[in-house]
Formats: C-alpha cells, structure tokens, sequence
C-alpha cells in the first residue's frame, strides 16, 4: 500500500462545523481515497502504523 | 431315470427357504442388473449402518472459485485488485494477477470455469524476494464455524486445485495474528509442472491459537510460490504449530527452485475450500447472487461501465440546485447492498461531468450500511450536477481485510 499523502476532512452539519478531524483524505496507490477513522479499517490502520513510525504526517483540513 | 438337470421348473414354490442357502453364496456378481427392485426388498430391511451418505460441509472460502471479479480482470498492483477476496502479495521483481477462464484439465473437469492467475513479468533474485497468494477469513468467521482450534485432536481441511509452470515442493502456510505469539503452520506440497494438481491439507488445531470474536484477521492464508532465504531455514518448523515471536522469516524450508527468479513463470489457484474435519468434500458451486453479496462485505462499486449509455450521461447522477439548500453544501446517503466489515474507505474514481459541483467530500457520517457523498465548496447560486460521462467513472467502497 502506497500512501503519498494525507489530509484531515471537516465534517459540518449545515454550516456548523462539527470536527476538522471527521476523515482522512489521501492518496493511495495514486488514487484519492477519503479514509474513515475505523481502527478496523486496513487504510486508517496504515496511516496510522506510517505516522508513528514517522514516514508520514497529516496535514491540516482547508 | 436319474436326474441330471435342475431348472427352476423342477422347484416347488417355497422349496428353496434361506436357511438353505450357504452364507455369502449369492454373490453381488451373481444378480442380474436391475434384478432387485424395491417391491422386492422387506420393509425396514435397508438400515442406515448398511449406507453410506456423504455430506458436503460448509465452504469457509468465499469466491474460491474466483468467479467474481468486480475491480478488473488484470492487475500489475499488489493486493485484492482482480479476483474478489484473493491478495496478491510481492516483493522485488514484478507480477501481473489476473482472473482467467479455463477451458480444460482437471480443475475444469471438476466444474470450475475460472482460475487466479499471477505471471513473473520481471523476475526477482533477491533474498527478500516473495511471491504470495493470500486470502484472509475474518477471525470470527474462523473462530466459530466449528473448529476446537485449540485442540490437537480437532481438524480444518484446506483443498485447491493449483498449476505451475514451474515444478517444485511449495508451502501453504497457516498464521494466525491473534495469538500472543502469532501462531503459524506450513505444510509443504508438491507439482509438476504445467499440470493442474488438487493438493489437499489437513492441519489440527493448537493450544496457543487465540481467534478474536471480531471482524479482524483471522489467518493470513498464504499459498506461497517463492521466498528469499530472508524467510527460510533448513530447520524451520513445518508440519505443526510454532511461534512466531522474534521475526517473520524462518517459517518455512527453503525452496529448492526459484518461482519468482524465473521468467514469465505462471501460477494459477482455483476450486479452494476450507471446512472442518479430517477430509475434503465436494466444492459445492455457489448461487452468483449469494457469493456476490458475501464479496459485497469486503468491496463494492457502482461504475460507468456497467451504465445503459455513458456518453448520454447515464448511470449515475447527483443534481441540486443550490437555491434549495441555502449555500449550504449538498450530501446524498448511499445504501449499501450489505452490512460492510468496517466502515469503508470511499474513492471517486474518473474524470465525470460537472457544473459548478466543487470538491468530492465524505467525511464523516459513514457506518457499516451506508455513506454519505457530498461536495464542498458550492457557492454557485444556480443548478448543479455531477454525473458520470465515461467508463472509468466510478465510486468504490473498500472495507476489505
């Protein structure tokens, strides 16, 4: 699994803002995936392995 | 005159009782086809210790007969991107997996029409090398099909019809995640080459197996065409349970040929079951409809392709007028066809046509059942719309292992 980058997603509920940690949008294998924060998901999981082991940080949402 | 001829005529009715009839004299060889017929045979005179019944049991495997192939049919990647459910896994070099149709030998003759298949486009020397198929059953699924894992005395049998071009002993391999020291087994198999093989493996359980009641990985299953000495040893264990607590290598003896070191080499994996007990049964062939849902837990899609008409922009539309919702960004909730394993991953494939739609989002109000699409950034004042225009267009949802 190749992970190029990651940023986190908002999530608002009409225009109020609920999180600006709702989802991870990354890209991944080169596509653009948008990655849910499930422990049990093998995308969230990676990223997570790549962080700590610190080849790879997410970037703020917009 | 004496008598030198008996025929049946010479027999009075009842003359000849069973008591008069020697033991074993009336042998299967000695009764005409069809000569006994049920008006013939006493009530309760067949008991069920004097038949034998085979059952077929349950299939653990899902698409073992790699007919569903919803990604695409042909891959270079690594991992589940042709045969639903089936990884391929590698390292060095390169490999081409693809779903392909049989159209002779004894896979085909058993009843299946479609194999998985990985050919070496670039070969690989290197001591870290490895060349994998993998399959991986949830841990619950395995953990509660039946199996007393953790006794010796209890038995998962693994059968699959294989052909490579290359002849040589190989490995399947058994390891389990869960357990405090991750738990494997390799059992080594032997083919010719270019010949279609069904290798059958029994393997008992172990007492330090631990299985999950989740939805996590239960066992990398690995049909393993080549390691790298990296992963090899002389005395590696194989044939029973061990440890794998320091390291991944070591695991399995090493090979005496080279799969992955040798060009344009082939590999193909077909008919694979997994049941409990000593022996294999039939492969019974799934209904289309049921092994599709069951691939629908892992990896599901809605695609251009399969659309009446993609250039009159058919197949899949959202549409709004921002008027209606107040500047507000647009979302629409997509039912899924089953309860996923996770909460999937979302990924907007292809180009799409568009009118002032913004950016794809889908943070956020996801679960097992359905997603919610949306777009951010709409600050249009008109209509809007997103539909798919071309045959790569498409969205997937991935919950796979």
């Amino acid at each position: 699994m190749n992970i190029t980058s990651a940023k986190w997603e908002k999530v608002y509920a009409g225009d109020t803002l609920l999180t600006d940690k709702g989802g991870i949008v990354a890209m991944i294998d080169g596509e653009q995936c948008h990655v849910p924060t499930d422990p049990m998901n093998r995308h969230y999981a990676e990223i997570q392995k790549q962080v700590a082991a610190g080849t790879l940080t997410i970037q703020d949402a917009d | 005159m004496a008598l030198t001829k008996l025929n049946t005529l010479s027999l009075a009715d009842d003359a000849i009782t069973s008591a008069k009839i020697a033991d074993d004299a009336i042998t299967s060889a000695l009764i005409a086809d069809n000569a006994v017929v049920t008006a013939a045979i006493a009530d309760d005179a067949v008991t069920s210790a004097k038949t034998t019944v085979t059952s077929i049991n349950p299939n653990l495997i899902i698409n073992g007969d790699m007919a569903i192939a919803q990604r695409n049919t042909t891959s270079v990647g690594t991992g589940p991107k042709t045969c639903d459910r089936w990884y391929s896994t590698w390292t060095g070099g390169g490999i081409t997996q693809s779903q392909v149709a049989l159209t002779s030998g004894g896979a085909y003759d058993e009843g299946h029409r479609h194999a998985f298949k990985m050919a070496v486009t670039s070969t690989s020397s290197a001591n870290s090398r490895y060349a994998q198929i993998r399959y991986m059953p949830e841990a619950k699924d395995i953990r509660n099909f039946g199996w007393q894992y953790t006794s010796g005395s209890s038995y998962i049998t693994m059968s699959f019809w294989v052909k490579s071009s290359l002849a040589g002993t190989y490995f399947l391999s058994f390891d389990g995640p869960d357990s405090g020291n991750a738990q494997v087994y390799s059992t080594p198999f032997t083919l010719s080459a270019d010949t279609w093989t069904k290798i059958t493996k029994t393997i008992p359980g172990g007492s330090n197996i631990v299985l999950n009641d989740d939805t996590g990985i239960g066992f990398y299953i690995d049909i393993r065409m080549d390691l790298g000495t990296d992963y090899t040893a002389s005395d590696a264990t194989i044939n029973a349970w061990a440890d794998r607590s320091t390291s991944y290598s070591k695991t399995t003896t090493d090979f005496a040929q080279s799969w992955f070191n040798t060009a344009n080499a082939t590999w193909e994996l077909t008919g694979v079951k997994l049941e409990v007990g000593q022996s294999a049964t039939t492969f019974e062939k799934p209904d289309y409809t049921t092994e599709l849902q069951k691939c629908q837990r892992y990896w599901w899609t809605i695609r251009g392709d399969e659309g009446q008409d993609y250039s009159n922009n058919y197949g899949f539309l959202v549409q709004w007028s921002s008027a209606r919702f107040s500047g507000w960004n647009p979302f629409w909730t997509m039912n899924f066809p089953v309860e996923m394993r996770v909460i999937p991953t979302t990924t907007i494939l292809g180009t799409w046509g568009t009118n002032n739609a913004g950016s794809w989002t889908n943070a956020g109000y996801k679960t097992k059942m359905s997603a919610t699409l949306g777009f951010s950034g709409t600050t249009i004042t008109g209509g809007a719309y997103a539909h798919f225009n071309s045959t790569d267009d498409a969205v997937t949802f991935d919950a796979e292992m």
